[in-house]
C-alpha cells in the first residue's frame, strides 16, 4: 500500500524492516566469504588504495598483472566519482523535502518568493482558519484510521499466523498465496472493488468501512512478519502448558505471544505507517465528509502553486519526527549491542 | 476424550476477513463488468469497450510504455547506485541505505505536491514530462532496495573468478555482476512498474490533468460508468497476474539453475 507499490510483500516489509530494525528473516545483509577473508589477510600497502574491496589474493594476482600506477589511480578516480553520484542522487531526493522545511518559515503557498514569517507556522498550532482546522482534524483522522487498522490487522494477522504455522504443506501454502493477493494486487483494484461491494450491499460508506479496508490490506503483512518468529520458536513448550492443564487460550496468551512478540511490534509498526500513507483505498471508501491527511493533500493537489499554506509546516513536523524516531531507536539498538558485546 | 480446538482454526477469522474484505470484492468487480449501467442487465459491452475502444487501448498502451520508461529511468538511476553501495569499500552503505529510504515514511502526495511547487516556482510546465519525473522520484527507492539486497547475496569468489579468467571490468559487470543480480532487477523492475502504470494520484497532480495511465482512467470512470471501470480493472488484473507469472517463473529458473550463471 505503500503507493501501489507491494509487488512482493517480502520485499515491501524488507524496505521499511530494515529501517525499523526489524529483522523479517532477510533484510540483513550477510557477511560474506570475500569479506572475512580480506579482513583476515592483508596486504600492507594496497589497502588504502583498492579500499579494499577485494580480497587479498586477488589482490596479490591484480598486483601481478597490472602493477602500473595508472591502474590504481583509475580505481580511486572511479571510487570517488561512484561516491559523489551516490550522494548527488540522495541529495537530488532530499531537495524537495528540505525545501518544505525552509519555506515552513515562509508566508504564503508553495515554495515562490521566501519572506520570512511565522504565519504558517502559528496556524498550525493554533488551529487559526476553518482550513487549518480541516487540517488538523484529517491529522486525527489518519491516526485515529491508522490505530484501528493496526490493531484490527495485529489481531487477525497474528492468530492467522499462529493458525498458518501449525498447518500441513497444502493448507499452509493456500493461506500464503491469498496472504499475497493483497500484497501483489494494484490499490486501485481493490479500492474498487470494496467500493462496489459497499455500494451492491448499501453499506454506508464511512470511518468504520475505511478502517476495515485498511485493516484487510495490511494484515498480511503482519502474519509475514510474525510468521518467521514463530518457526524460530519451540511449540514444545506450549504443548507442555497444554498438558500441564492450563486452557489453550492462556496458554497462547502466557506463551506463544512472548516469544513472538518482537514480530507483532514489527507487524503493527509496518501496518500502521502502511495504513497512514494510503491514499487510493480510503479515497475510495471513506464518505465525503471523512478526510484523512492523504485525501485532504490530495484535495489541494489541483492548485498551481502545489502545498498550501500550513502543510509545509506539518510535513517538515512529520519528517522530523520519524528522523528522530528512527535516530532513537537505531541509537538505542547500538547501544544495546554494545551492552551485549560488553558482556 | 475432551474436545480440544486445534490450533489450526485461529486461522480462520483471518481467512474469512480476507474472503470477505478481498475475494468477495473481486467477484463484485467481475459481477459489475458484465452489468450495464444504464439497464441493469447482462452486458458484454463494457468489456468489449475496455478492450476495443480507442481510448481503451490508447490509454493501455501508453501506460504500458510510460511504465516502462519509467522503469527503465529508475534502472539507470538506481543500479549504479545500488552497485557502488554494495561495494566493500563503501563503508557508509548501511546509513546511506536508510537515507534512502526515510522519504518514504513522508507521504507520498506530501512530496508529489513539494514537486509541483518547485516546477511552479521554476516555472517548468506540466506534463508528461513531470509527470514521469514525479513517478521517478517517488518510486526510486523501490528499484535500489531489491538491487542492493541482490547485489549484497552475490558470492565476491564469483566475480574474483570472473577476473582471474581474463574478464576486464566492463565484462565482469556485464557476464557476471548483472545477470546474478537479474532477481533484484526483476523485483524492483515490478515494484516499479506496477504502481507507476495503477497511480492517478501522482499523474493527475504532476501533468496538470494532461496525461492520463491505466489508474486515472479507472478513477475517472469509476464515477460516470461503473461498469466500464470494473471492466478496465479486469483486464489490468490480467495484466498483473500475467507480470507476476512472468516474475514468478523467472525466479523459479534462477533457482534451479544454481546461482543462474551455468
Amino acid at each position: 500500500m505503500v503507493n501501489g507499490a507491494k509487488s512482493n510483500g517480502a520485499e515491501i516489509s524488507g524496505i521499511k524492516a530494515r529501517v525499523s530494525g526489524v529483522n523479517n528473516g532477510e533484510s540483513k545483509p550477510k557477511t560474506t566469504v570475500a569479506e572475512t577473508r580480506a579482513d583476515g589477510v592483508k596486504i600492507g600497502g594496497n589497502d588504502a588504495v583498492t579500499g579494499g574491496s577485494k580480497n587479498a589474493a586477488n589482490k596479490k594476482k591484480i598486483n601481478k598483472k597490472k602493477a602500473d600506477a595508472g591502474f590504481y589511480a583509475r580505481r580511486k578516480i572511479g571510487y570517488y566519482v561512484g561516491k559523489s553520484y551516490v550522494f548527488l542522487i540522495l541529495g537530488l531526493i532530499y531537495i524537495p523535502i528540505l525545501m518544505i522545511i525552509v519555506y515552513s518559515f515562509s508566508s504564503g503557498r508553495g515554495f515562490s518568493n521566501f519572506s520570512f514569517s511565522f504565519a504558517n507556522i502559528n496556524e498550525l498550532f493554533t488551529g487559526g482558519s476553518t482550513e487549518s482546522r480541516r487540517m488538523l482534524r484529517a491529522l486525527e483522522n489518519t491516526l485515529l484510521v491508522g490505530l484501528a487498522s493496526s490493531v484490527l490487522a495485529t489481531f487477525l494477522g497474528t492468530l492467522g499466523a499462529v493458525g498458518v504455522n501449525s498447518m500441513r504443506k497444502k493448507p499452509r501454502e493456500f493461506m500464503l498465496n491469498i496472504s499475497n493477493v493483497p500484497i501483489f494486487n494494484a490499490d486501485i483494484i481493490i479500492a474498487l472493488s470494496l467500493m462496489m461491494l459497499f455500494t451492491a450491499l448499501n453499506i454506508q460508506r464511512s470511518a468504520a468501512t475505511v478502517i476495515l479496508s485498511h485493516a484487510a490490506v495490511i494484515s498480511p503483512y503482519v502474519l509475514l512478519n510474525v510468521l518467521p518468529r514463530l518457526k524460530q520458536m519451540n511449540m514444545s513448550v506450549y504443548e507442555a502448558a497444554l498438558d500441564l492443564g492450563s486452557p489453550p487460550l492462556s496458554a497462547l496468551v502466557k506463551i506463544i505471544v512472548p516469544e513472538i512478540l518482537p514480530g507483532m511490534v514489527s507487524g503493527f509498526v509496518l501496518a500502521f505507517t502502511l495504513s497512514i500513507d494510503d491514499f487510493v483505498v480510503t479515497d475510495y471508501t471513506r464518505s465525503n465528509s471523512f478526510e484523512t491527511l492523504s485525501t485532504y493533500i490530495y484535495s489541494q493537489a489541483a492548485g498551481k502553486e502545489g502545498l498550501s499554506g500550513a502543510l509545509k509546516p506539518l510535513s517538515a513536523l512529520i519528517f522530523l519526527t520519524v528522523l528522530a524516531a528512527l535516530l532513537v531507536f537505531n541509537l538505542r539498538k547500538n547501544s544495546k549491542l554494545k551492552r551485549a558485546e560488553n558482556k | 476424550m475432551k474436545f480440544r480446538m486445534k490450533r489450526s482454526y485461529l486461522a480462520m477469522p483471518y481467512a474469512v476477513y480476507l474472503m470477505l474484505l478481498i475475494f468477495v470484492p473481486l467477484l463484485f468487480i467481475l459481477f459489475y463488468a458484465f452489468v450495464s449501467d444504464k439497464t441493469g442487465g447482462f452486458t458484454f459491452d463494457n468489456i468489449i469497450r475496455a478492450l476495443s475502444s480507442a481510448e481503451a487501448i490508447g490509454t493501455f498502451f501508453y501506460s504500458i510504455l510510460y511504465g516502462a520508461l519509467t522503469t527503465l529511468i529508475c534502472f539507470a538511476i538506481g543500479y549504479p547506485v545500488a552497485y557502488i553501495l554494495s561495494q566493500k569499500r563503501f563503508k557508509m552503505s548501511g546509513i546511506i541505505i536508510t537515507l534512502f529510504i526515510i522519504p518514504m515514511w513522508v507521504n507520498f502526495l506530501i512530496r508529489t505536491l513539494a514537486l509541483k511547487s518547485i516546477f511552479y516556482s521554476a516555472d517548468i510546465p506540466l506534463g508528461a514530462g513531470t509527470a514521469v519525473f514525479g513517478m521517478v522520484y517517488d518510486f526510486l527507492p523501490f528499484m535500489i532496495l531489491p538491487i542492493y539486497t541482490s547485489l549484497l547475496k552475490i558470492d565476491k569468489n564469483l566475480i574474483e573468478a570472473s577476473e582471474d579468467l581474463g574478464a576486464n571490468p566492463r565484462a565482469a559487470l556485464l557476464k557476471t555482476i548483472l545477470p546474478l543480480s537479474a532477481p533484484g532487477v526483476v523485483s524492483g523492475s515490478l515494484m516499479v512498474f506496477m504502481p507507476s502504470i495503477s497511480t492517478y494520484a501522482i499523474t493527475d497532480t504532476l501533468s496538470g490533468g494532461k496525461f492520463r495511465l491505466i489508474g486515472s482512467l479507472i478513477n475517472m470512470s469509476s464515477f460516470s460508468n461503473a461498469g466500464y471501470s470494473a471492466a478496465l480493472a479486469m483486464v489490468m488484473l490480467a495484466l498483473i497476474l500475467l507480470s507476476m507469472l512472468i516474475s514468478y517463473k523467472f525466479n523459479d529458473k534462477e533457482e534451479t539453475q544454481g546461482g543462474g550463471l551455468w
